[in-house]
Formats: C-alpha cells, sequence, structure tokens
C-alpha cells in the first residue's frame, strides 16, 4: 500500500469523529424537473437538517454533469477536479452516497459520488455537480440519516489545501 | 437453506472523517475500537483512494490511481472470534475517465487520497431469531 505526500505536513488526529446519541431517518422522493442535488438540499433545509449521510436508491435523470479526479498541474493540491463531461438522458441512476454539511452560514454543501448508466448504456460513476442533474420521468429516491448533534462542517484543511467537510459536534 | 435473523435497532452514530494515507477498512476498525462499537452498518460513505485493491470473483483486482474516486460503499463491522471489531465493505471506485470497477475492499489495501467522508452507525442487536 503506498502513501501519497500531500502538499501540507501530516496533521493528527488521522482519524477525526463526531458522536451523537440520536439520528433522524428521512425518505426523500425527488419528481420528474427536480435536481438531485440542488432540490434535495432544499428539502432538507426546509425540514431543519444541515448535516446528514445520504443514500440514493436509484431512479433515472434526463441530463447528468460530474467531474473526476486528476493530478493538479499546479502542484498547489496533490489532485483536483477533472473539466465537468456533461452527458445528455436518459441516465439511470444505479446508486451512490453523499454528504450534507454546512459551508457557511448560508450554505450547504452536498457532496456526491454515484454510480448509474449513461445512454449509451455504459456504466460511469464520478463526483455529480449540483444543478447539473435534473431528475427526469419515474423520479429518484434517496434515504437520508440526519446525524443529529454529531455534524458535518466544511474546515479548511492544511494538510490537502482542500476546504473539506469535517465532523464537528453540535455547540 | 439457512437465514440468519438479528432483531435490533441503531445506537450511536458517528461522523467520520478518514485522512490520507489510513487504510478505508482499518480506519473503520480502529474507529468502533476507540468508541467501544461491536456492531455497526455504513451509512453513507464519500471520498477517494490512492489506489485500490478489491476482490471480485475473478480474484483480487488492483485498480492504479492515484485519485479514485468512492462512488458506493456498503458494509457492516462485526466482532470476530476474538472478540475486534472487523470491517467488511463492498462498493465502486471510478477512475480518472469515470470507468467504474466493483468488488470488496481487500483489508489494509485501500488507502485514502485526499479524505473519506463517513456516517457509520452502530448496530445494537436484541435477540438472535431463527
Amino acid at each position: 500500500m503506498r502513501a501519497i505526500r500531500h502538499p501540507g505536513p501530516p496533521l493528527e488526529p488521522r482519524l477525526l469523529t463526531a458522536r451523537s446519541d440520536t439520528s433522524t431517518e428521512f425518505a426523500i422522493d425527488l419528481g420528474a424537473g427536480a435536481d438531485l442535488l440542488a432540490t434535495l438540499a432544499e428539502a432538507l433545509e426546509r425540514l431543519g437538517v444541515d448535516t446528514a449521510g445520504v443514500r440514493f436508491a436509484g431512479g433515472n435523470l434526463d441530463r447528468i454533469g460530474f467531474v473526476t479526479g486528476v493530478p493538479d498541474p499546479t502542484g498547489y493540491r496533490i489532485a483536483t477536479h477533472s473539466a465537468p463531461t456533461y452527458l445528455d438522458g436518459p441516465i439511470v441512476l444505479i446508486g451512490g452516497s453523499a454528504i450534507l454539511g454546512r459551508e457557511s452560514a448560508d450554505r450547504l454543501r452536498l457532496h456526491c459520488h454515484a454510480a448509474f448508466v449513461a445512454a449509451d448504456g455504459t456504466a460511469r460513476s464520478g463526483h455529480l455537480l449540483p444543478g447539473c442533474c435534473p431528475v427526469g420521468t419515474g423520479g429518484a429516491c434517496a434515504f437520508v440519516t440526519a446525524t443529529g448533534s454529531a455534524q458535518f462542517a466544511v474546515a479548511f484543511d492544511p494538510e490537502t489545501n482542500f476546504p473539506l467537510l469535517q465532523p464537528v459536534a453540535a455547540a | 437453506m439457512t437465514a440468519g435473523v438479528t432483531a435490533g435497532r441503531f445506537g450511536r452514530l458517528l461522523t467520520v472523517r478518514v485522512r490520507p494515507n489510513l487504510d478505508l477498512t482499518l480506519g473503520i476498525e480502529a474507529l468502533c475500537a476507540d468508541h467501544g462499537v461491536r456492531h455497526a452498518e455504513v451509512r453513507a460513505a464519500v471520498g477517494s483512494l490512492i489506489d485500490a485493491v478489491l476482490v471480485t470473483p475473478n480474484g483480487r483486482r488492483t485498480i492504479a490511481g492515484p485519485g479514485l474516486e468512492i462512488a458506493l460503499t456498503a458494509g457492516r463491522v462485526a466482532p470476530d472470534e476474538s472478540g475486534q471489531p472487523r470491517a467488511q465493505l463492498y462498493g465502486l471506485v471510478s477512475d480518472g475517465e469515470g470507468r467504474p470497477y466493483g468488488g470488496a475492499f481487500a483489508r489494509g489495501e485501500n488507502p485514502v487520497f485526499v479524505t473519506l467522508e463517513l456516517v457509520l452507525q452502530e448496530w445494537l442487536p436484541d435477540r438472535q431469531a431463527t
């Protein structure tokens, strides 16, 4: 197993965690025309949920936008995201996961990786882009675990030079 | 034909970030040991790996990175014969072209690249039914 040296010094602890004794479950059905990620985040924010783990239980998309990981040519980070790929549907969403956390006082981040079958029948997967994945006929479904007092919030990580979702205990 | 049925409920929930170079499976096991969690389920996981070693019906498959995105992860934690938490994880990773590769994650051979964000929840078995 090889290791990678990131731009910043390795930080401790290597495992960051927050614990909650309670959690809440939701099933969210997204109808045709909704955006897979943006509409989901909006629905959860209306429920007062700003931190959660999400499991997509499949669905249909009219279009998809996604990126993958590629080397960062500037060297500021070890890697960055590729240019977006946009594919027209129909797209079958097989499944995926997302982590919801607070990015700022007025903004949530929904970090989603998912697998899907493109219109040409090819299985693909990647990091989905909010606002670029309109739900198609038949809809899509997500099961959400709101994580209670164990939250995620974006913080700059000086080891990797990325702003990343990190665990934080609710005040 | 047998089926082991265990009634139970979810318990404590952990939000987690695994930093770079730590193995996905060993990280989850260490976390469970630290928190006294014997049984658990992965509720959501998003992140990336340096390289991946997946166990498939055709044997072990190595996917070279760095920078493989974890597209799907399912898995559980249960105690081994000595009572230590053991994680069994399955999923899909994708390469820089978005090509997916699936299988069981080989223990100790899937180092985190930039981050792994994880929701892990304790499973509390009540009793063993037939």
